[in-house]
């Protein structure tokens, strides 16, 4: 017992922040499978490499406070050629994201063969590390949970019918969507630092999915959300201690679980 | 008469294809307008431009005599949109009641209870309230549709082919309903390219394929159509185009 305590002491800040992360992520999860665009977070945290490169190379020793921002904006910048290419070429969105990840990833070889100073904080973003997580990470999770809840709250009726792609006249999509999509690279960025860019999207299936299944209603499901990713992070947590696994891949595990009852008790 | 929606000169294309050209539409206060045409004539277009959901190049649309651009009332305006599979999606969250309430909480407006009550009585939604909408049949689904656009209390509903898939009594029962709404003050627009469908209680037909080619009251466009009766085929160069 005093094991697994001294454990959870070592890694509080990175429980407390994927936490919250994981709310954040939760929260904006049904939009996203609504939408029929699961695989969007895979492409951003994708894409995101990019940006971490290129601070990396420009500003080496940024400080998290600002290193985040920076890295929003240029995958924010990144992801909207995603919808240029699908209105220009009139594609398809996976064909538009397909393609910018790509180029994204080819750009950021490019640079990371190049470029001949190497950043340990790279790596972090590239497989997560629970430990690495600091005070400083709790407390800008805990910010972006606050502006998730706060923008949930506000707008969940018109990011629904966004998501389902119904028109309602007056209701301006446009603005809403761009604001939507800076919500998902912040959780992307700050997600990734914890868990790798590799996970970090799964964040945004599982849970959601199962929520969306069993809710009896819309109004009911930002319970169903909150409570299967606040089960979630602990679980993870007790999987990695038991097993001695990585947490990012025991929480995956963990939410799995949900799926298994689900299709077990046939829902 | 109060204009309800003014169009004037409407042009649009896409990719240089004119979809629609110097179009010019009056609907004024009590109308049950049907919009008729052959698929790809652009009435869905003509619908999309005067709700806002496309711009023009060139025309002005206004609705209640302001222009839409700067236009905020839309509680005022039902809207039943072309049927949509996404309404079965089984990831689809929403109940019925919820689906119902969508507009007064997008447009942040208080629901008269005793009048959805009412309404959801008359379309025989009562015990479907708490399922989900996934779970509905295409025909309930449907219903929902019409009380959700009426549940705001407006003053025009505009119907995108409501009656695709249905059968010929559902259609039927479903333009008498239609014309008790209109006879208590509802002015309704209604969009088909069934013209046999055409029912007595449509006082102006619009027949649009690309150009607006008749804008008149019904019996009227009964009778330069030869469409003695309901049920009828209209003459076809009446509507802009020589093969339906």
């Amino acid at each position: 017992m005093d094991d697994f305590l001294g454990y959870l002491s070592l890694i509080k800040w990175g429980l407390l922040s994927c936490l919250f992360f994981s709310l954040s992520a939760g929260l904006s999860s049904p939009f996203i499978l609504l939408n029929r665009n699961a695989l969007l977070p895979h492409a951003l945290t994708h894409i995101l490499l990019l940006p971490l490169l290129v601070i990396s190379i420009i500003f080496p020793n940024l400080d998290e406070y600002f290193l985040i921002p920076l890295a929003v904006g240029l995958t924010l910048i990144l992801s909207l050629f995603i919808w240029l290419l699908e209105r220009r070429l009139s594609i398809f969105e996976d064909s538009a994201s397909a393609i910018v990840i790509h180029l994204s990833l080819a750009l950021a070889l490019v640079l990371a063969v190049k470029g001949s100073k190497y950043d340990y904080r790279l790596l972090s973003y590239l497989f997560g590390d629970i430990l690495l997580a600091t005070e400083q990470s709790f407390f800008i999770s805990l910010v972006v949970f606050v502006l998730t809840l706060l923008f949930f709250i506000k707008h969940r009726y018109s990011l629904l019918i966004s998501a389902l792609g119904w028109e309602f006249p007056g209701i301006n999509m446009a603005r809403l969507n761009l604001i939507f999509l800076l919500f998902l690279c912040l959780q992307v960025v700050l997600g990734a630092k914890i868990l790798g860019v590799l996970l970090v999207s799964a964040f945004y299936n599982f849970c959601g999915l199962v929520a969306l299944k069993i809710s009896p209603s819309y109004r009911q499901m930002p319970l169903y959300l909150l409570s299967l990713n606040l089960a979630s992070v602990p679980g993870g947590a007790i999987i990695s201690y038991l097993l001695d696994i990585p947490f990012s891949a025991s929480t995956i595990i963990f939410m799995s679980l949900y799926l298994l009852l689900m299709i077990l008790k046939g829902r | 008469m109060k204009r309800i929606v003014e169009v004037k000169g409407l042009n649009l294309s896409f990719n240089g294809v004119k979809i629609l050209e110097d179009v010019d539409l009056i609907i004024e206060k009590g109308d049950f307008l049907a919009i008729i045409g052959p698929n790809g004539g652009g009435k869905t277009t003509l619908l999309k431009c005067i709700l806002g959901f496309l711009k023009p190049q060139t025309g002005e649309v206004k609705i209640f005599g302001e222009p839409i651009e700067s236009f905020r009332n839309w509680a005022k305006i039902g809207y039943v949109p072309q049927r949509s599979k996404d309404y079965h999606l089984k990831l689809n969250p929403l109940t019925v009641e919820e689906f119902i309430a969508l507009p007064s909480k997008l447009y942040r407006v208080k629901l008269n209870q005793n009048k959805l009550a009412e309404l959801i009585k008359i379309f025989g939604l009562s015990e479907l309230l708490s399922k989900r909408l996934a779970n509905l049949s295409f025909g309930q689904v449907q219903r929902a549709q019409i009380v959700q656009a009426l549940a705001l209390e407006p003053e025009v509903v505009f119907l995108d082919e409501p009656t695709v898939g249905l059968d010929f009594m559902r259609q039927k029962n479903f333009y008498e309903l239609l014309t008790e709404f209109n006879r208590q003050g509802l002015t309704i627009v209604v969009i088909t390219h069934e013209t046999w469908l055409l029912h007595r209680g449509i006082s102006k037909v619009a027949c649009l394929n690309r150009r607006l080619y008749y804008h008149g009251i019904h019996e009227e466009f009964c009778q330069l159509a030869g469409l003695a009766k309901e049920g009828t085929f209209p003459d076809f160069h009446l509507l802009g185009h020589e093969h339906w």
